[in-house]
């Protein structure tokens, strides 16, 4: 748990637009705003649980934070220390020089979903894990060895398996083996990308306590990107929920899945199928598809799958604030 | 009052590798009646779509083959028809809908025509009935302004809109039993929503069979009336649902459901099942479940037969009320 409130990364007005269309002499071409205009803070030691649907651009925005792809506008400042002994100050990401951005990125690592293609088949998972240590210059080869062994057992993974390569492994074991390499460097903040989407159930709940048994010890901080809400709700402190890339709801886990606000928030949840029979539930069936993101319909973004549509959400684009308790929301009515 | 339109017997697929015989389906048998759901779930491997391409005469011959077993469809048993037989049920009586409707519609026709030429050649009616419809199927799955859908392309449609593209041709022909395999996990949970909902909905309506295979217990809690959970090519527990959530007997069932995060539990740890699935090559001799199981003992190395444990509730497992006694999960 997060003690005195230390800040790790705020993240203010972030948009990403990636044109498309268009053509070499045509003049106007579509924009899809795969986020436009999101703010995130992050706490030492806290995990921030990211929901939404396919294309709702909540992959975008933990590739803007680590630069991997290139914002359009908004700051984001991860206050941490770049050299060992340097004290934590805040440092501007998206400003920050291409050998700078090397040094921060130490400070943050990413794991992706697909535990099958985000690791070089050709390598060892002894090599995999060296990789990292030898790009940020942290060890030199004869103690590589010990914190490869040492890196293993800490995902839970026998140091034997250092010579195995990766398709080897089971899926479950080849994510030990992503997140090992994520822990590698030490690293601050992990923004971890749909980590157990591509599990089964029991495998899944492995790497979840696996997650959170490294935050305890490590005192990281995740950014955890899911479209699970099962999940997220298990694993976050705080949520964000995100609809055509915007957050249209955030709140501390308790509050949101207790007292959902945003009715499409509300709609995601009763979606949800419980593995309970008994239950009478009554769901709120959602109409129609997710707009097209180039071509966003004006004022509420949800405002065409809405069931509680007014004129107004017609017109008039909702902004997230504070209904209480900082609990956030971007309705007109709720 | 049952009607049983389905029922597999003692159904076994193996596959022949370079590696040895693999067991993907080793002995299932089950019945899935008119008008219900029968939900089979388990874990990747465990032989449940397998299960369900054998029936349907899907299986690539070689490396697989079926190695014993009946599937009696209407008093016919499937496995001994012609492929020729088979094609005329398969489509007809039996319809099957997949996880990914991309790589089973054709990207080069429109939906319309897909549908009006299924419709023409399991029903001989002429171009025009047909494509009348196919357009009343599209809007009878709930697809928005189904004339000028019908003549969109797949790839035109997002990923919801073509599964209800499929399960129209599904349907087209007013099957009597529908085979459903993982139809929404490549969807988003809203999505996910409304196609249950559409599935559900033409069930009653046209009161066909259901059978659904899936990984997700909140799907099965939800859809199905029967279970059948699948373990490493077997069928470990078959109860009625309520059954099945209300007093899973089955250490393996039992580890499934606790590992599923929940709404409302505020357990710190989730509860885990140790290892991993045998390999299909050498499966252990004895209960299959047994290296991975809390309540297993010396007895367990022996192979375990389904054991009744109340009414039409079966389980493999000689430990089975020691398990159900056991408080914890």
């Amino acid at each position: 748990m997060p003690n005195a409130n230390e800040m790790l990364l705020q993240v203010r007005g972030l948009k990403k637009h990636f044109p498309v269309g268009g053509g070499l002499l045509r003049r106007h071409r579509a924009v899809i705003k795969a986020v436009d205009g999101v703010d995130l803070t992050l706490e030492r030691g806290e995990t921030l649980g990211l929901v939404g649907e396919s294309g709702c651009g909540k992959t975008t925005i933990g590739r803007a934070i680590l630069r991997l792809v290139d914002p359009s506008a908004g700051t984001a400042t991860f206050h941490t220390a770049l050299e060992e002994g340097e004290a934590r100050r805040p440092h501007a990401v998206f400003d920050m020089k291409k050998s700078d951005l090397r040094r921060l990125r130490r400070q943050m690592q990413i794991v992706f979903q697909d535990p099958y293609g985000s690791l070089n088949p050709r390598m060892t998972v002894g090599a995999l894990l060296r990789e990292p240590l030898t790009v940020h210059g942290l060890s030199t080869r004869g103690e590589a060895g010990d914190r490869v062994t040492e890196l293993l057992e800490t995902v839970g993974l026998n140091p034997a398996h250092a010579r195995r390569y990766p398709h080897e492994f089971s899926g479950g074991q080849r994510q030990r083996i992503g997140i090992a390499r994520a822990l590698a460097v030490r690293p601050e903040l992990i923004i971890a990308d749909e980590p157990v989407s591509a599990l089964d159930v029991s495998i899944q709940a492995q790497i979840i306590n696996l997650l959170k048994v490294l935050q305890d010890r490590f005192r990281l901080s995740y950014l955890f990107i899911s479209h699970d809400l099962r999940v997220v709700r298990h694993i976050s402190d705080r949520v964000a929920v995100m609809y055509l890339g915007k957050i249209v709801e955030t709140a501390t886990r308790d509050q949101l899945y207790a007292k959902p606000l945003h009715p499409y928030t509300s709609a995601l949840l009763s979606a949800v199928p419980l593995p309970d029979p008994t239950l009478g539930r009554d769901r709120i069936i959602l109409k129609g598809d997710v707009p097209n993101p180039a071509n966003l319909p004006p004022g509420c973004p949800f405002h065409p799958r809405c069931p509680l549509a007014e004129a107004r959400c017609k017109t008039e684009v909702p902004v997230l604030e504070d209904k209480g308790n900082g609990h956030k929301s971007a309705c007109h009515l709720v | 009052m049952t009607n049983t339109i389905l029922r597999v017997n003692d159904l076994k697929t193996y596959f022949d590798t370079e590696s040895g015989v693999v067991r993907a389906v080793d002995g299932v048998s089950f019945e899935v009646e008119a008008g219900r759901t029968l939900g089979i779930v388990g874990e990747s491997g465990c032989g449940k779509s397998m299960t369900a391409y054998s029936i349907l005469g899907l299986i690539p011959q070689p490396p697989g083959r079926i190695a014993g077993g009946e599937v009696f469809f209407e008093d016919r048993d499937l496995l001994k028809l012609s492929p020729r037989q088979i094609r005329a049920i398969r489509g007809n009586d039996i319809a099957m809908i997949f996880q990914e409707p991309m790589t089973s519609l054709n990207p080069v026709f429109t939906v319309g025509e897909q549908i009006a030429e299924a419709v023409r050649l399991h029903r001989g009616a002429d171009r025009k009935d047909a494509w009348r419809r196919a357009v009343e199927l599209l809007g009878l799955v709930d697809i928005p302004l189904p004339e000028e859908r019908a003549e969109s392309y797949p790839h035109e449609l997002s990923g919801g809109m073509r599964q209800r593209a499929m399960i129209a041709m599904a349907i087209s022909c007013d099957p009597k039993l529908l085979i459903a395999d993982e139809p929404t996990t490549a969807l988003d949970v809203t999505i996910q929503a409304q196609i249950l909902d559409v599935l559900r909905r033409l069930q009653e309506e046209l009161g066909m069979g259901l059978m659904l295979i899936t990984h997700d217990l909140g799907i099965v809690a939800e859809m199905a009336h029967e279970v059948l959970v699948m373990y490493a090519g077997q069928v470990v527990e078959r109860a009625d649902v309520k059954t099945l959530f209300g007093s899973p007997s089955h250490p393996y069932t039992r580890g499934l459901l606790a590992s599923v995060p929940t709404m409302s539990s505020d357990a710190e740890e989730l509860s885990t099942i140790e290892g991993t699935v045998p390999d299909p090559v050498g499966f252990p001799a004895g209960c299959r479940f047994a290296p991975r199981c809390d309540f297993a003992v010396e007895a367990c190395g022996r192979p375990q037969a389904l054991e009744d444990a109340g009414s039409r509730h079966l389980v493999r497992c000689g430990e089975w009320q020691r398990v159900v006694q056991a408080e914890t999960v």
